[in-house]
């Protein structure tokens, strides 16, 4: 006999597909376009490829060694799209990319990236795929490798993005050692405070995870934080309730398991 | 077709992953029906096989970049050389003998297993410098800061915990009350950045994974 | 002046800081200390709930440390395994090992250094399918505890040294992760156990985690209940060695721990003071 179960599950779940249809109506039919909180992280892109277009030195990306079947898959295709995007502003400016793979399985999609990247701003010419460096799928083998291309290739600007543990900090040190300008993006809690500390810019959890809407300023991706955006609010007031509730001596914990 | 295969279209994988993902998420939600409890299983087994065989084109992928540096005799080539070599030599112990075998176990314990750590150790000895240039009392933000590290890190100390619990009272007021609801602020925010973006590549909203975009 | 410019200068050097850093953690890894230590209550706790643990427990152990995250989590689950493996025969214990991660846990580890270190089940009275098995390795992340939860058999059929997992009299009866009393995770991903086998199937979960942020991740599901107990780091494998009475590597290490700490707390606050004095002199 079929039954339901995580009833309240099933209903948030719904409520945010129903924000995400209202939200998606309001920008493509009623012209509503929310505004973005500015991402310091992301306006500091340009200067961060500036740097390196005026010092005549490399950007040295390192894409991470997120998975795309588990789940950090978001950290990973958040990554995957602000390479997209720094591929693009090299090829626009000129400027050599290095790039660091940290999963093996990814060099055929960041090869593909930076490929669409260039032709954009029809210059492929200017991709070199001796550029395109794998550092292992170890923390201890793409440290190594990493720091080997800070001393030897010396770029100006260091670039970390995606699944990353403990070596998050260490890049970070190894690069400010190296006088690189870094950003960093990362969804992992436990490296945050590291991200803040070791990097001149950063963009951590939704933050990073809300840049592709953030950079395209596609309708659905927008519709899509926006419909998130709506549904915190409903949350916080779904724990403000549990806290009075709880207070008042009612436990809700064990109803929202249904 | 404009010489673009359709195997390499956007549709058809961003097809499977819509199909795919809509039968998980029924069946998670929907209990007690065999048939899709069975389907999904299976399911699962094909996509454990295909994680085991990304490996197995991580392999090919390094061959070929490689490869491709040593048959051009670009920069340090000879580097490029020695990672193939280990990496077919390594492979093949493995397949042939399995973990058990001498020589892949010698490699494994004596390389790997002594390398690993000894680089991850670079973590710990970085943390440190940053920490002592990052906990500066520029402001009450960053004076709050160094208060919490600094007691944290007296805490830890066994010498002071065997004097005084004070430190460890503190401590576990810290991690137990602030850290924790930020951290649980934090899990709730990316728990729901995470259904966001599922929610995205589900309706193939984001494609970034293709890659490829069409000419 | 002078003098305050070069202590910051020093401060500021990073051979200077790691040079010292790494002198101070020889000295009593050479030269042991001795220093006394006070257990947590954290691993009185995770002490505890093994040792009353109740006959016929059947234990999900999930031994999935990564290689660079061994000298952290290798120490916590040697003593743990020893004081499961003492209790183990007495109470008709049943411990299941597997190994299941997103692709970096080593399973191999535990027959390495667990067993290396401590012995073989063996040597317990513990028989090979009767009181303990190891499952296997299988990589997949998400999919495949998510799998394994629900049906054992849909993502294991063989063991680790080839034997048919049905021909395992312990494996009779079980099924899923429902048919476990409990779960101990020794290795990252903690907070996905928790999601695909802890609270789908209100499993009690004991945690072997790293120290520092990982414990901050791991307190709000400590806190709800979700994690029964944790053991963090080094400092908890020495409680923990104290515990079992079988000193090891963890307590070996405390010394430099306390060393460590100190010399930074000192740079910490000598790099304030010398700030404060620059600012102050700066005001004037």
């Amino acid at each position: 006999m079929a039954y339901l179960k995580n009833i309240v599950g099933l209903a948030l779940l719904a409520l945010i597909m129903v924000f995400y249809v209202i939200t998606y109506w309001l920008i493509t039919r009623k012209k509503v376009m929310p505004k973005f909180r500015t991402l310091p992280g992301l306006l500091a892109l340009d200067e961060i490829v500036g740097r390196a277009t005026e010092m005549g030195r490399p950007v040295l990306h390192s894409t991470g060694r997120g998975a795309l079947y588990s789940s950090g898959v978001g950290t990973t295709l958040a990554s995957f799209v602000i390479y997209g995007e720094v591929a693009r502003r090299c090829a626009k400016m000129k400027t050599e990319l290095i790039t660091a793979i940290g999963t093996a399985e990814h060099i055929p999609i960041i090869q593909s990236i930076a490929e669409n990247a260039y032709r954009s701003e029809n210059a492929l010419e200017e991709l070199k795929y001796e550029n395109f460096v794998f550092v292992g799928g170890s923390q201890s083998s793409s440290n190594a490798r990493i720091f080997a291309l800070l001393e030897q290739r010396k770029p100006a600007s260091f670039i970390v993005t995606g699944g990353y543990g403990a070596d998050l900090c260490t890049l970070g040190g190894a690069g400010r050692a190296a006088g690189c300008l870094s950003l960093c993006g990362t969804t992992n809690t436990y490296q945050y405070p590291y991200a803040v500390a070791a990097y001149d810019y950063w963009l951590i959890g939704e933050d990073f995870l809300a840049t592709a809407a953030a950079i395209s300023k596609d309708p659905p991706q927008v519709a899509n934080i926006w419909a998130g955006d709506l549904f915190r609010f409903l949350l916080v007031g779904l724990i403000v309730i549990g806290v009075v509730l709880a207070w008042l001596g009612f436990n809700i914990s064990e109803y929202l398991t249904i | 077709m404009g010489g673009i295969s359709v195997l390499r279209k956007r549709e058809i994988p961003m097809a499977i992953i819509f199909i795919i993902s809509m039968i998980f998420v029924v069946q998670y939600y929907v209990k007690g029906v065999e048939p899709l409890d069975t389907l999904t299983n299976t399911l699962g087994n094909w996509a454990i096989i295909f994680s085991a065989l990304a490996m197995g084109i991580g392999l090919i992928n390094l061959i070929i970049i490689h490869g491709r540096k040593v048959m051009d005799r670009k920069g340090e080539w000879y580097f490029d050389a020695w990672l193939i070599l280990i990496m077919l030599v390594t492979f093949g112990l493995g397949a042939i003998g399995g973990t058990e075998d001498p020589y892949y176990s010698f490699i494994f314990n004596n390389v790997y297993q002594a390398l690993s750590p000894t680089l991850f150790s670079f973590a710990y000895l970085y943390m440190c410098t940053i920490a002592v240039q990052a906990f500066r009392v520029m402001n009450w933000d960053a004076g709050l800061l160094m208060l919490a590290g600094v007691l944290t890190m007296i805490a830890n100390i066994p010498m002071v915990q065997v004097q005084t619990g004070l430190f460890v009272e503190l401590k576990n007021w810290i991690f137990a009350v602030p850290a924790r609801g930020v951290f649980t602020a934090f899990r709730i925010s990316l728990a729901l950045g995470f259904v966001l973006i599922g929610i995205r590549v589900i309706l193939g909203v984001e494609r970034g994974y293709l890659g490829v975009e069409e000419a | 002046m002078e003098m305050q410019e070069q202590i910051k200068k020093l401060l500021t050097n990073k051979t200077f800081v790691q040079g010292m850093l790494i002198i101070l953690l020889i000295i009593p890894l050479a030269r042991p200390l001795g220093l006394p230590i006070r257990i947590d209550q954290h691993s009185i706790n995770f002490y505890n709930i093994i040792e009353n643990l109740e006959p016929g427990t059947k234990i999900l152990f999930n031994y999935i440390p990564p290689v660079v995250l061994m000298g952290d989590l290798v120490p916590q689950s040697i003593p743990v395994i020893y004081h499961l493996f003492s209790i183990a025969k007495e109470r008709n214990i049943k411990i299941y090992f597997v190994g299941l991660s997103v692709a970096d846990g080593i399973l191999q580890l535990l027959d390495t250094e667990v067993f290396g270190t401590i012995g073989k089940p063996e040597d317990y009275g513990l028989k090979y399918g009767e009181d303990w098995c190891n499952l296997g390795f299988v990589a997949g992340g998400d999919i495949a505890w998510s799998t394994f939860a629900q049906n054992i058999r849909a993502s294991i059929q063989y063991d680790r040294y080839g034997n048919p997992i049905d021909s395992l009299p312990m494996m009779q009866g079980v099924n899923s992760v429902a048919d476990f009393d409990l779960i101990i995770n020794c290795g990252e991903y903690n907070t996905m156990i928790v999601r695909h086998w802890g609270t789908p199937y209100n499993k009690p979960i004991l945690v072997l985690c790293l120290t520092g942020a990982v414990v901050q991740d791991v307190e709000p599901f400590y806190r709800a209940g979700q994690i029964k107990e944790y053991l963090a780091g080094v400092r908890a494998a020495a409680d923990y060695e104290k515990l079992v009475n079988r000193p090891g590597r963890a307590i070996a290490s405390l010394d430099a721990i306390s060393i460590s700490h100190i010399f930074l707390i000192a740079l910490i606050i000598i790099g304030n003071i010398l700030y404060v004095m620059e600012r102050a002199s700066g005001r004037e």
